[in-house]
């Protein structure tokens, strides 16, 4: 698992502040508008802010993951409050027993003037349960930050000592006076930048530890609901540990490497594919050097003669393009990486549905952390299967079901599961099944009362 | 609702729970069930004949239990409210004792849902109006039985709404 917990307040639908828990696999299920998104969009906010490709201030607030066009969009309010001008938002990541958290304070500028219209008031950095955490703002001036990181300073004069020495430079007052610090924003964060002369110009800052954030942040799969008509070609686009942008942009060029590869991915996806009775074959043409062309079988499986039997993906139902973002997703992420998929549900067969929850199972059992938004009684009741077939250990897995208070408050009620699948909080508002009961049995009266008239 | 009770409900209705017209009270009984926050009794033998496969007249195989049933039992399972009860065995000589002759066979084949009921919170579900009567007969003998609560179908889910108290006038004697 990666990220351990998501911390909200004042942001959207989450009034007051909320630390949420996450695991290798975690499912958000729900009525529509209850915040199941809202919960993961300060990382998506914070992704895409990482990977712009100039800095857009502290948030990226309109990207390719999240979209507003107000500051004000992103926080809450309730008539009668008053205006709220501030949220905050945050994350713990938890890898290899490690836990490190982060926790920003926006608050929004009432006249921006042609500057970004949200800014960073307060980060707060914590590592370790037994230290005090870092908090920073950017009005710290010099002197506090040498009186409050006195320790940290001293270990970076004696490295830097240390370095001098061994490179026989003079060190005049122990290097001290070539040292300078202050507090600045980098992109979405606070930190301390340190500058020295010493060895000509040195920038250093610290937590050290945040650039593992900002890793962990950046990697972070994202495969929303909309998932765009497929197109006739895609771009190439360099294949790497990152994905920027739009994921299913990515498909056609992780196929062809998969391709040029020739490994077990290739013959992974065909068979994700065939067990999702979506296709027999998917393979990658590369047109010229800037598109590729994604062409599948027309049926679920080879025909006599069907290698040739490929057409472009445009020219097949939905289900198909609007999956292989998901089973892809699941197929290339690495261990200790993010995927999440918006409503994977979307355009497939139950039969499909219920195939998915196998390929879940499998990326969460190779270490990949997954959280699925589903409004599917078939996911999570594969999910459940899953664990009582011992394919998903049940401590792997967290439910967080979402409703909204009469005051448009998001109110999450989550349990674990039994190794029987069962889920471990009685008090689940889960309610796929009394609705699907509820219209069988009018259906069935209804239909029953019909025959009787007749 | 004041109570939350672990409850036998008798093979007759989960198979009864179909489109059939006249068995909608059995489809009510257990969406009223799942509505509450009552658990399911179940036994080893019980869950068997729920199971059972019978031929379908299409010639295929099918549970005992509807398919309503089935789903519902699915979700009330996942809720973690299915309960299972070992039965006490030694009972049976006593409940028979109290039966005429002649109708100890058709209580033998019933015998799992009531030590399921004495072995859970002596509470059923059953338009079995039959059995009903014999337990009636047999609690002159074994008074514990009368303390079973087994009321008319058409009010159980009146009654399950209502935390399945223990009425006197739902009481089998």
């Amino acid at each position: 698992m990666v990220f351990s917990k998501v911390i909200v307040e004042g942001f959207k639908s989450f009034r007051v502040r909320q630390e949420i828990p996450f695991k290798s696999l975690t499912l958000l299920a729900g009525s529509n508008s209850s915040g199941k998104s809202s919960l993961m969009q300060p990382l998506l906010l914070l992704k895409q802010t990482l990977q712009d490709t100039s800095d857009p201030g502290p948030l990226r607030i309109n990207g390719p993951h999240v979209v507003f066009s107000r500051a004000e969009q992103m926080m809450w309010h309730a008539p009668g409050e008053g205006e709220r001008l501030s949220f905050n938002i945050g994350l713990e990541l938890s890898l290899k027993g490690q836990v490190r958290r982060v926790e920003i304070f926006f608050q929004r500028r009432r006249k921006p003037r042609g500057a970004p219209s949200l800014q960073v008031v307060k980060c707060i950095w914590s590592d370790n349960p037994d230290t005090p955490p870092i908090e920073l703002t950017p009005s710290l001036s010099e002197n506090e930050i040498k009186k409050r990181f006195s320790e940290e300073i001293k270990i970076l004069k004696d490295k830097l000592s240390g370095l001098a020495e061994e490179s026989q430079q003079s060190t005049p007052n122990n290097g001290s006076s070539s040292l300078s610090f202050k507090v600045s924003r980098r992109r979405s964060f606070l930190v301390i930048e340190g500058h020295s002369t010493l060895f000509g110009p040195v920038s250093f800052a610290f937590p050290g530890w945040s650039t593992e954030i900002e890793h962990h942040l950046k990697r972070i799969i994202h495969v929303p609901g909309l998932r765009g008509n497929p197109q006739r070609t895609y771009p190439v686009r360099s294949v790497g540990e990152e994905y920027s942008g739009f994921f299913q942009e990515y498909v056609a060029s992780i196929i062809a490497r998969w391709q040029r590869q020739r490994g077990e991915k290739m013959e992974e996806l065909n068979r994700a594919l065939a067990n999702m009775k979506l296709t027999w074959k998917v393979r990658s043409y590369q047109r010229n050097d800037a598109e590729v062309e994604l062409q599948v079988g027309r049926t679920e499986q080879p025909l006599r003669g069907g290698a040739k039997d490929l057409v472009n993906i445009t020219d097949v139902g939905f289900g198909l393009s609007q999956s292989l973002p998901i089973i892809v997703a699941l197929l290339v992420s690495e261990p200790d990486q993010l995927v999440y998929l918006e409503q994977p549900e979307i355009h497939l067969h139950p039969d499909a549905q219920v195939a998915l929850t196998n390929l879940i199972a499998d990326a969460v059992n190779r270490g990949v952390q997954v959280v699925v938004e589903t409004h599917s009684q078939l996911i999570l009741l594969g999910i459940q299967r899953a664990i009582a077939q011992q394919q998903l250990n049940p401590n792997d897995v967290l439910l967080h079901w979402f409703s909204r208070d009469n005051q448009g408050r998001t109110e999450i009620t989550s349990t674990t599961f039994s190794e029987e699948g069962s889920f471990n909080n009685p008090k689940m508002p889960t309610d796929f099944a009394d609705i699907s009961l509820r219209l069988m049995h009018e259906y069935l009266t209804a239909a029953s009362d019909t025959a009787l008239r007749s | 609702m004041s109570g939350k009770y672990a409850i036998v409900i008798d093979t007759d209705v989960v198979r009864g729970a179909t489109n059939n017209a006249k068995n909608r009270i059995f489809r009510d009984i257990l969406l009223s069930f799942l509505e509450t926050e009552h658990l399911l009794a179940i036994s080893t033998p019980l869950w068997a004949e729920w199971f059972k496969q019978r031929d379908n007249p299409a010639g295929q195989w099918e549970y005992y239990i509807s398919l309503y049933s089935y789903r519902w039992l699915t979700e009330m399972k996942s809720r973690k409210r299915v309960r299972r009860y070992d039965l006490d065995h030694t009972l049976e000589g006593r409940i028979l004792s109290g039966i005429p002759r002649e109708r100890t066979g058709e209580v033998k084949k019933d015998m799992h849902l009531v030590l399921t009921a004495l072995a859970a919170d002596k509470r059923i579900i059953s338009n079995d109006q039959r059995e009903r009567r014999d337990l009636q007969k047999a609690g002159r003998k074994f008074e514990l039985l009368c303390d079973l609560v087994w009321p008319p179908l058409e009010q159980v889910c009146a009654w399950l709404r209502e935390g399945a108290p223990q009425k006197d006038v739902f009481l089998v004697c």
